[in-house]
């Protein structure tokens, strides 16, 4: 079972090289810019004035606020969601909001292209509420107003998701929440692989960033073609890197008799009856929210 | 008396052998330098001591009982034995320095109130109260050696095994390392160190061994390694400074021979005993 998390050290770099290859061109000019936005996260959640608080509480909170950004399919009540939890974060938490915003250009790349996807239709005939329309050959590419409003709330949604979660991964650092899943009989493995998961994807990310630093001196990113030469070459050092890197970590884990639990100690904050109070206030605001909006 | 012997031993990658026949002894509280080029072999060394890596062939003698390298041998051998690796990096694993520390710790199955007590023991000891609450991988280089070192003397093993300690670190960084290592010391650990710096090995070794391409060439004094020319040319050796200078200042007879000096100023000393 042990060696299970060893394979799957190498899989965040698969994630990564994607990652790099979709964003071939953002590296070209951003790369200390990009540096920050990533590994900024395991900084951040150690500053915020939040992380005192009870980490079960703010699993909870987070865990609620997903379901409800999930079932709720309204853009309205979506901002309002991603209003609160930057704001809750920003103001309370202490975090700088210009940090904050800058985690969400990642999952927004993403988010980007799949919304186009859905807002843009195929077909030989046009509709008859079309929006927009582009004649190309034989065939139309259009918008409509049902999937302008769908692409719309699918991106809100998302986007709402998104701030939930964060409001718990920038407010906690990330052992704590592992060690509160412990606490509720969470799957050992699940733990362990996440922890270890959550610590390469910054190793590698930091690896990847001096690579594409030591090829750009060499001039491998001048034109398009060297670009993608250089980050291909780059993917499959990580690779390697990665490996390596995986084999020493679990040496010196090993040397420290690891048996496949990860175990670190913390001492919680009770939850203060304000807490308390807010949670129910909470519950009865975005139930009557949903209701209203349905 | 030895606290541990290793007999024998051979290791290879692949068909690439990286250690032939290697025979070390380590005496109770002595300060033992292992000296070799990069790629002698030095780190795959301690990872087999370690019990990480598994010997193709030979013993580990653990006070004089041969170890088993079965799951319970495995445990006695990294109870008695802490490696604090050459990379800060591949070594940190928590995300705040107390709970890194407390990794071996909560490993060796201690109660949560041991653990805890312990792990104020060694912030105190190493004098890393401060850092406590901050994520070790955004500490300096130093801070982050010393971290690294807290976790393996958190859990109290007899011998302290430092692989190429002084690597990445500043002239200030290696001194608070000269310290800690006097402290370890005078607690009669047993001290092993892993460099090629030789000015560093002279200074501080009780004993020498020189490992050359996977086979240890020679055990001893400072004194008889740095002496034997044909070693150190064939081991990819230089010679200490003071070493050197103190012979020089012996053929021009401004230094009688005695015992070498083993700092600038137990030199200092005696020169200043001829100038008088």
């Amino acid at each position: 079972m042990k060696y299970l998390s060893f394979y799957v050290l190498v899989i965040p770099n698969l994630i990564l090289f994607i990652l790099i290859l979709l964003s071939g061109f953002l590296v070209k000019n951003k790369v200390n810019k990009q540096k920050n936005s990533l590994s900024i996260i395991d900084q951040l959640n150690h500053y915020s004035k939040l992380s005192g608080i009870n980490t079960g509480y703010k699993l909870l909170v987070s865990l609620l606020l997903l379901i409800f950004c999930l079932l709720n399919g309204n853009i309205q009540v979506s901002i309002l969601v991603i209003f609160i939890t930057t704001f809750i974060t920003v103001y309370f938490g202490k975090i700088d909001l210009s940090q904050y915003l800058k985690l969400f250009i990642i999952p927004f790349s993403f988010l980007i292209l799949s919304c186009i996807a859905i807002l843009l239709n195929f077909g030989t005939h046009l509709p008859t509420e079309v929006l927009a329309s582009i004649k190309l050959w034989s065939f139309y590419i259009f918008v409509t107003d049902s999937s302008l409003l769908n692409s719309c709330t699918v991106f809100f949604r998302v986007l709402a998701c998104i701030s939930s979660l964060y409001f718990l991964i920038v407010n906690t650092p990330v052992d704590k929440i592992l060690a509160c899943l412990k606490h509720y009989h969470f799957p050992n493995v699940l733990i362990e692989l996440m922890f270890l998961i959550y610590r390469f994807i910054f190793f590698l990310w930091e690896i990847s960033i001096d690579m594409v630093t030591a090829a750009k001196l060499r001039f491998g990113f001048d034109s398009y073609p060297k670009t993608i030469k250089s980050i291909g070459m780059i993917g499959s050092n990580i690779f390697i890197v990665s490996f390596k890197k995986a084999q020493k970590f679990y040496n010196s884990m090993e040397s420290r008799l690891y048996n496949g639990s990860l175990n670190f100690i913390f001492t919680e904050s009770k939850v203060t009856p304000v807490e308390v109070g807010l949670f129910i206030f909470g519950i009865c605001y975005f139930s009557f929210l949903y209701y209203s909006f349905q | 008396m030895d606290i541990l012997e290793i007999k024998d031993l051979t290791f290879s990658y692949g068909n690439e052998a990286v250690l032939k026949n290697v025979n070390l002894k380590l005496k109770k509280g002595e300060k033992l330098v292992i000296l070799g080029a990069n790629g002698s072999g030095k780190s795959t060394l301690f990872l087999i001591m370690n019990g990480v890596l598994k010997p193709d062939s030979g013993q580990i003698i653990l006070d004089n009982s041969p170890v088993k390298l079965n799951k319970k041998g495995l445990r006695l051998l990294r109870e008695h034995i802490g490696i604090v690796f050459q990379e800060a990096e591949s070594q940190i694993i928590a995300s705040t320095v107390f709970n890194e520390i407390s990794f071996g710790l909560t490993n060796l199955g201690l109660s949560v109130d041991e653990v805890i007590k312990r792990t104020e023991e060694t912030l105190d000891k190493l004098n890393i109260q401060n850092l406590r609450e901050r994520a070790p991988h955004f500490l300096s280089g130093g801070e982050q050696k010393k971290v690294t070192i807290a976790d393996i003397i958190a859990m109290k093993p007899e011998i302290v095994i430092f692989d190429e300690p002084t690597t990445s670190l500043d002239p200030i960084g290696v001194n608070n390392l000269k310290k800690i290592l006097e402290d370890l010391s005078n607690e009669s650990k047993t001290l092993v160190i892993s460099t090629h710096l030789v000015n560093f090995a002279w200074e501080w070794a009780d004993r020498i061994a020189v490992l050359n391409d996977g086979f240890i060439q020679k055990v001893g004094t400072p004194e008889q390694i740095f002496s034997d020319d044909e070693l150190l040319y064939s081991a990819h050796l230089e010679k200490p400074i003071l070493f050197e200078l103190e012979d020089f200042l012996i053929t021009k007879g401004l230094i009688k021979r005695g015992s070498y000096s083993r700092t600038v100023s137990e030199l200092e000393e005696k020169l200043n005993l001829t100038l008088k």
